[in-house]
């Protein structure tokens, strides 16, 4: 087996809750809660779970936005975890983000120019101005930018080509993993298959391996090589993506392939939805034993009082959960 | 066009040069930068463009109306208005510019410092802003005073010293909300140094309120200059600003009506121009704003 | 053929702007029947938002102008209407649920206060007795457990989908006969949307309440609508049934769309995407605005494209005389 570009063991990212100036019990938010996996070369890592529970600050993590409060990130061979100041900047050469909200992921005050040549000057790539413009263009026409454009400001660009800016400027200094974070949610649904295919294609020219983050189920299934879910800080079920979606083990990912509306109105009434009770727990005081328990349609005493293990099904299938196939009872 | 500035197009050019180029189309903001160019160099040029002294009195004259040789006439004491509003002027500008630029290099520093360094180094510079806040102006001004005996660049740097107070808060408070945009997240993500974040990102951004209040000081320092003149704190007779002639020409309000007009007709100009000129900037290094 | 209960004919809505005049919405024709939905389907900037504040009276005017059109609802003009006519119908006959259940309820106010608010408001003869037991009772209707405790909170100790749960009896209070809902769920997770789609379809079947159901989400179109309106840069491209929407599309740009959005069902090979970009509302082409990004395109699409008629029920606004 070949190396991961991204290799990820037991991460955990906690926030401490502020309490007062003189209560010093702490609470802490368990946002990411142990988390394990791995990217191959060329592979797309897609990362799907709801609002809250803590894909995007996993993300920010594994950018090192936040120092972790355990565990490691191991990227390009280079464990990243720990490094701080020009160690981790000369680290960040090999992994880059591109960000949900086109609109605020880039300085309105910068010209297309400046916002992609900023990772080139931070590294020290730059080279005379002449052949900076040139890496500049050659860039815009990789994103299907017109060279027109450099010298524009954000505001004169619609979302679409906002975002295509974005990716320009993480592809700028060659990095090995992009890490995108919902980068195709704020768009239009046009647009947002010409993003999507836009990752696509250069990621089979120049090699790339993504982790893709997002909420969108059926964008996942069309740009992953994997998918990941994850609830309430940690992944529950791992799988290739053709697993995952004509075989899911683990009862959220059930519930959550069967509430995505599709676009076919017959198929779409006759479908069985698994409607999930109540809401997702506070990450401050997660459930006990597996935390998915209090709104799983299947949950036993079991599952209360014991922490499920990762169950391999095959294939580097897994699911967080203590029963399988056929073992579901009606709580 | 020529080969090199084709090249010079296609190179982009920075947000100061496309500024630049913005507001030489702001006919209204360059006219007032022109008027307070003219304002400034006839205030430096003031001994040579008049014949009487400042101080020269010539008690049998007395207060005459606005003529040829008078052209803003004289006070009860004789003295020629037009040489005291320029000598004025020099005082007034002066003020204006060297409080703002002290409120403007403090203020802007310390709250970014604070604003971006964040945690308990914020909340001490912050208390420590509040201190200072607290305390009164004129008492602060006094014990100045008391302290390193009257002088006028000391008043300068007084007024200066109050200013910034709330120049820092607004930069702060600017710089906590840009901290947490998205692009200044972007830029810590692809590891930008510091001190790049905070002259490409944030700084950049904080200037719009700055130039605004910046525009709002000079005006108020000009007026507290006078406030201070008038407790016997700031500019002695016989020397004159645009503030000790306004509040002399009002107690002559009935009697020599000149003696208030032309001070406040310059002072009026002076700030009507200052606060084009801002709108312009803001404008210019805005670049939403259009300009066309 | 059952009766209409709203009736929109040829709708303008246009924005006086600086750069120029905006046609928001421009032409617009729907009717929706009772007890029935109807969605309409745009991105953003395709006006269905607009057309749907013009008709609520919601627009400020200027720089908004409604050029011209009507809207029949119950034998009344809405658009000639003034506006405190329009206040008593706006929330009492018609409700109205909004994208951002946050920003849509007072954090300062007790659930309780604000959903018996909606009722007083358009009936002072009601005691407070009676709207608190309604208010308790709509709560039970959206599926809100433990009504007696959650009605003394406040919306900043509801999740969203709590919140849009409560915005949704804040409309049942009046007991209205039509719901405008405007992206209900787009701001909520798939697992909490699949709960509020469930709560509106039961109401509607139990109340017999139509819809207007405005989205970008073709899923949530196919399960909920009887009849689909798409919209492309404020002009209606294509109107029909659910079935003949999906299933046989006849306007290049539903085409488009359909083919564009990724499924859940099944593998996607590569996925069709619309090039370019939509349209400046301020300077649109002459003629289809949809022809610049057409893979169709044909010289006649310079010209206004006339309404075809497919069927009783299903018209598109094109060129082509048949679908590929």
């Amino acid at each position: 087996m070949t190396q991961p570009v991204m290799k990820v063991d037991q991460l955990r990212m906690h926030f401490p809750l502020q309490q007062g100036l003189l209560d010093r019990s702490r609470n802490w938010i368990r946002a990411v809660d142990g988390v394990s996996f791995s990217i191959a070369y060329g592979e797309t890592l897609g990362l799907v779970g709801e609002s809250g529970c803590g894909k995007s600050t996993l993300g920010r993590t594994l950018i090192r936005l936040y120092r972790p409060t355990s565990g490691q990130i191991e990227i390009c061979g280079q464990e990243v975890s720990a490094l701080e100041g020009e160690p981790l900047r000369k680290a960040r050469i090999n992994f880059q983000m591109i960000f949900q909200d086109p609109y605020a992921s880039l300085n309105p005050r910068m010209t297309v120019f400046d916002s992609i040549a900023e990772p080139l000057r931070t590294h020290g790539l730059e080279t005379d101005k002449q052949s900076l413009t040139l890496h500049i263009e050659s860039l815009m026409n990789k994103v299907g930018l017109s060279p027109r454009f450099i010298r524009k400001y954000p505001h004169e660009f619609s979302g679409g080509q906002r975002q295509r800016v974005a990716i320009a400027r993480a592809l700028a200094i060659n990095p090995k993993v992009i890490i995108c974070d919902e980068p195709i949610s704020a768009l239009d649904v046009s647009i947002q298959a010409q993003i999507l295919n836009l990752l696509v294609t250069l990621q089979k020219e120049l090699g790339l391996s993504y982790l893709f983050i997002a909420h969108d189920l059926a964008a996942v299934r069309y740009i992953s090589t994997r998918i990941a879910v994850m609830y309430l800080g940690r992944i529950v079920e791992i799988a290739s993506k053709e697993d995952l979606f004509s075989n899911p083990s683990h009862p959220y990912t059930q519930a959550l392939l069967s509430a995505v509306p599709i676009a076919d109105p017959i198929k779409e009434r006759a479908r069985k939805r698994i409607l999930l009770s109540g809401e997702l727990p506070s990450p401050s005081h997660p459930p006990s034993g597996c935390a998915f328990h209090t709104r799983c349609p299947y949950a036993q005493p079991r599952c209360v009082a014991e922490t499920p293990v990762a169950r391999d099904l095959g294939d580097g299938h897994l699911s967080v959960c203590h029963f399988g196939k056929g073992e579901f009872l009606p709580r | 066009m020529n080969n090199n500035e084709a090249l010079a197009n296609e190179m982009g050019r920075s947000l100061w040069q496309d500024a630049l180029q913005r507001i030489r189309k702001n006919k209204v903001a360059m006219a007032s930068f022109w008027y307070l160019l003219f304002q400034g160099t006839v205030a430096i040029l003031a001994p040579f463009l008049t014949r009487f002294g400042y101080e020269t009195t010539d008690l049998l004259l007395g207060a005459t109306a606005p003529d040829w040789v008078h052209l803003f006439g004289t006070d009860d004491l004789g003295r020629d208005m037009f040489t005291r509003v320029l000598y004025g002027a020099r005082v007034s500008l002066m003020v204006g510019i060297l409080a703002t630029l002290v409120s403007v290099g403090i203020g802007v520093t310390y709250g970014a410092v604070s604003g971006y360094t964040g945690g308990r180094v914020d909340a001490l510079m912050m208390r420590g802003l509040e201190i200072l806040y607290a305390m009164p102006f004129t008492f602060f001004v006094i014990i100045l005073m008391v302290l390193f005996g009257r002088n006028i660049y000391l008043m300068f740097i007084a007024l200066g010293a109050v200013q910034w107070l709330t120049m820092a808060r607004i930069v702060r408070g600017q710089v906590v909300s840009l901290k947490t945009m998205e692009y200044v997240t972007a830029a810590r993500a692809m590891g930008v140094r510091n001190h790049a974040i905070i002259f490409r990102h944030i700084l950049p951004n904080v200037i719009s309120p700055v130039i605004i209040y910046t525009t709002l000081t000079i005006p108020g320092v000009i007026l507290e200059e006078a406030f201070l003149s008038f407790l016997g704190l700031g500019v002695q007779e016989p020397m004159s600003s645009w503030g000790t002639l306004i509040a002399d020409g009002v107690t002559a309000l009935e009697t020599y009506p000149w003696m208030i007009v032309y001070p406040c007709i310059t002072l009026m100009l002076t700030l009507v121009a200052l606060n084009f000129l801002g709108d312009g900037l803001r404008e210019a290094l805005d670049p939403k704003s259009n300009w066309e | 053929m059952i009766e209409p209960i709203l009736t929109v004919d040829n709708l303008k809505t246009y924005f006086y702007t600086r750069s120029g005049i905006i046609k928001a919405v421009d032409g617009l024709s729907f009717s929706v029947a009772k007890g029935k939905t109807l969605s309409i389907v745009g991105e953003s900037g395709s006006g269905k938002s607009v057309a749907m504040m013009s008709i609520m009276g919601l627009l400020p005017q200027p720089p908004a102008k409604i050029e011209g059109g009507s809207v029949q609802f119950q034998g009344q003009d809405l658009l000639k209407l003034t506006q405190t006519e329009l206040r008593t119908l706006r929330g009492r006959k018609i409700g109205m649920i909004f994208q951002d259940p946050m920003t849509s309820l007072n954090p300062y106010l007790k659930i309780s206060t604000q959903l018996m608010e909606a009722l007083t408001e358009h009936d002072r003869s009601v005691s407070k007795q009676t709207a608190y037991e309604r208010a308790l009772w709509t709560l039970e209707q959206v599926g809100i457990s433990d009504p007696i405790q959650r009605i003394n909170q406040y919306p900043h100790q509801f999740s969203g989908g709590m919140r849009q749960r409560v915005m949704i009896a804040m409309t049942l209070m009046t007991d209205p006969e039509v719901i405008i809902a405007d992206e209900p769920t787009t701001a909520l997770d798939v697992t909490i949307q699949a709960q509020i789609l469930d709560i509106l379809r039961n109401l509607q079947v139990k109340r017999g309440l139509s819809m207007i159901l405005i989205t970008h989400d073709l899923g949530i179109v196919a399960g909920m609508s009887d009849e689909v309106l798409v919209m492309y840069a404020g002009r209606p491209v294509e109107q029909g049934t659910v079935e003949e929407l999906f299933y046989h599309p006849h306007h290049p740009y539903t085409q488009a769309l359909l083919r564009s959005i990724p499924s859940v069902m099944h593998e996607n090979q590569e996925l069709y995407s619309i090039k370019g970009l939509p349209p400046d509302p301020a300077n649109l082409p002459p003629g289809c605005p949809f022809a610049p990004r057409c893979e169709r395109v044909m010289p006649i699409c310079s010209q206004i494209p006339p309404v075809r008629t497919l069927s009783p029920t299903h018209t598109s606004v094109c060129h082509l005389e048949t679908p590929s």
